[in-house]
């Protein structure tokens, strides 16, 4: 090559390397971008406008933590679209005492009107379950903040005429976003809409009426349905009936458990007593129970393929079939596939 | 150039002699005339006399319409690139990003602890789903513990559901 050439090709070729530099250096920037390293669910750009990504959780008060009455309606909706309205009042002393009461259901489209005595005793015989379980509220901030990611709506919305900032909660998980309305001032949830995968809306709450001081005067406060106790391996196993398996894996993020016992034969004669793990991943709560399993089921020889059954009630998926020997419900407002993996993670202790 | 290799050694009577010149330093042509004679019969490089050569030259113009001359074969040998320019913090700032980009790739935080949940519950539920049959029933087909269950977590109360 001519020594003319040289210093030519030299200066391309610097020129060529620095171009390519400038490229990667763009593309390690793009590849440095939060979502990119996410999954299709797990993106923090923003899904509506308006929002921005939250970098601390706010704070944010359980129902029953201090005294308050509030009056809500909320909405269970079935797969098929129809919808189940409950107007209920809550109050709370703030040491632990609640009550529940339905008013009035509805289906979203006519008048809702009084609850007939057989609805309204079903209603009342779960008041305390509905009160802390269903209504949503972030039991275990860490939890809620490893299992969605946090956007914060700008401005102020207004909720039982209390300022509110509402907040979407993206399911790392997938199980299904959510949206939660917080009181600026007391850290309470006033509103709430829970979706499915496809975000779907599977349930919501709105408070209409809020009262941070109530008159708590002739309040009758609600008693357990079915008496339970704290599980304690070493001693409840004998009033069980069977030893419980235990739950080494959570899941789509429900690491959070509490255990207890439910004794139902005192009650209920034929229901045998069960043993039930409360999870949660922050924000929804899933039902993991388990009971010695009826005579009628076989149990399996050797390897072959369980048969559970599932059906979604409201927003609700609920499971039950036999597993590692037990019978096993799961119950939560996630789907009935995720329910299984909680179930098939119970192991002989 | 010849070798002479009664310069390799200097005489005893010549060490001396520079001995007591003490700090006086040798004119440099003469050091440069030295080193030649030692080379003796070694020829340098071709490119080294060309260097030389061009660097005796200085700053000499070519004769006018050499390098229209030359310019076709320049030309012939060479290839078009295109040329951008960029200045050179632009290029060190695209260094930098390019090793930040790199290390953040070969980093544990590329594959953070929760994308590797993620990861694992996909396998985890995929197998699950390959042991089991799932089995969907009506509401009302599900056991009066299930059914209770359900609707201590909000399941529909209305009739011809849960009961």
């Amino acid at each position: 090559m001519s020594p003319l050439v040289n210093p030519l090709l030299n200066h391309s070729l610097n020129r060529l390397l620095t171009s390519t530099l400038v490229l990667l250096g763009l593309t390690a920037i793009t590849s440095c971008r939060p979502d990119s390293l996410s999954y299709s669910s797990d993106t923090s750009t923003a899904p509506g406008s308006g929002m921005v990504a939250v970098d601390a959780l706010p704070v944010v008060n359980g129902i029953s933590s201090l005294p308050i009455m509030m009056e809500w309606e909320f909405a269970s909706i079935e797969a098929d679209g129809s919808e189940e309205h409950l107007i209920e009042t809550f109050h709370a002393d703030g040491t632990g005492n609640i009550a529940l009461d339905l008013t009035l259901t509805g289906d979203g489209v006519s008048a809702p009107i009084a609850p007939t005595p057989d609805i309204y005793l079903l209603h009342n015989n779960r008041q305390i379950y509905l009160a802390l379980y269903r209504n949503i509220s972030v039991t275990d901030p860490l939890q809620a903040e490893a299992n969605y990611i946090w956007f914060e709506t700008l401005g102020t919305q207004t909720i039982a005429g209390q300022p509110c900032t509402e907040f979407y909660l993206d399911s790392k998980f997938d199980v299904g976003d959510a949206k939660l309305w917080i009181d600026q001032n007391t850290g309470i949830i006033l509103a709430w809409t829970l979706y499915d995968p496809a975000d779907v809306e599977i349930q919501n709450l709105q408070a209409t009426l809020v009262d941070y001081q109530p008159n708590l005067s002739g309040v009758t406060w609600a008693v357990p349905q079915v008496p339970s106790q704290p599980y304690d391996p070493k001693s409840s196993n004998r009033t069980l009936g069977f030893k419980p398996h235990r739950l080494v894996y959570g899941g789509p993020g429900f690491d959070s458990e509490v255990q207890t016992m439910l004794i139902t034969q005192s009650q209920f004669p034929s229901v045998k007593n069960m043993h039930l793990s409360m999870l949660t991943d922050g924000l929804r709560t899933v039902f993991v129970a388990q009971q010695r399993p009826p005579e009628w089921a076989l149990q399996p020889k050797g390897f072959r393929m369980g048969t559970v059954s599932f059906a979604r009630v409201g927003g609700v998926s609920v499971m039950e079939g036999l597993v590692s020997g037990h019978w096993v419900f799961c119950v939560g407002s996630i789907p009935a596939d995720d329910l299984l993996v909680l179930a098939n993670s119970l192991r002989r202790s | 150039m010849t070798h002479q290799p009664e310069n390799d050694r200097l005489s005893e009577e010549l060490e001396l002699a520079f001995h007591s010149l003490a700090k006086v330093s040798a004119p440099p042509e003469l050091a440069d005339r030295v080193r030649l004679s030692r080379l003796g019969s070694e020829k340098a490089p071709a490119e080294l006399w060309d260097r030389v050569e061009m660097a005796a030259f200085g700053k000499v113009d070519a004769p006018e319409g050499l390098w229209e001359k030359v310019l076709p074969e320049v030309k012939r040998q060479s290839w078009t690139t295109r040329v951008f320019r960029f200045p050179r913090r632009l290029a060190a700032a695209a260094a930098i990003m390019l090793a930040i980009g790199i290390g953040y790739g070969l980093s544990p935080w590329a594959q953070p602890q929760q994308d590797m949940r993620m990861a694992e519950y996909a396998a985890l539920k995929e197998e699950t789903l390959s042991q089991y049959v799932l089995i969907e029933v009506e509401p009302n087909e599900l056991s009066s513990s299930a059914a209770t269950m359900a609707g201590s977590l909000g399941g529909s109360l209305k009739p011809g559901g849960l009961k």
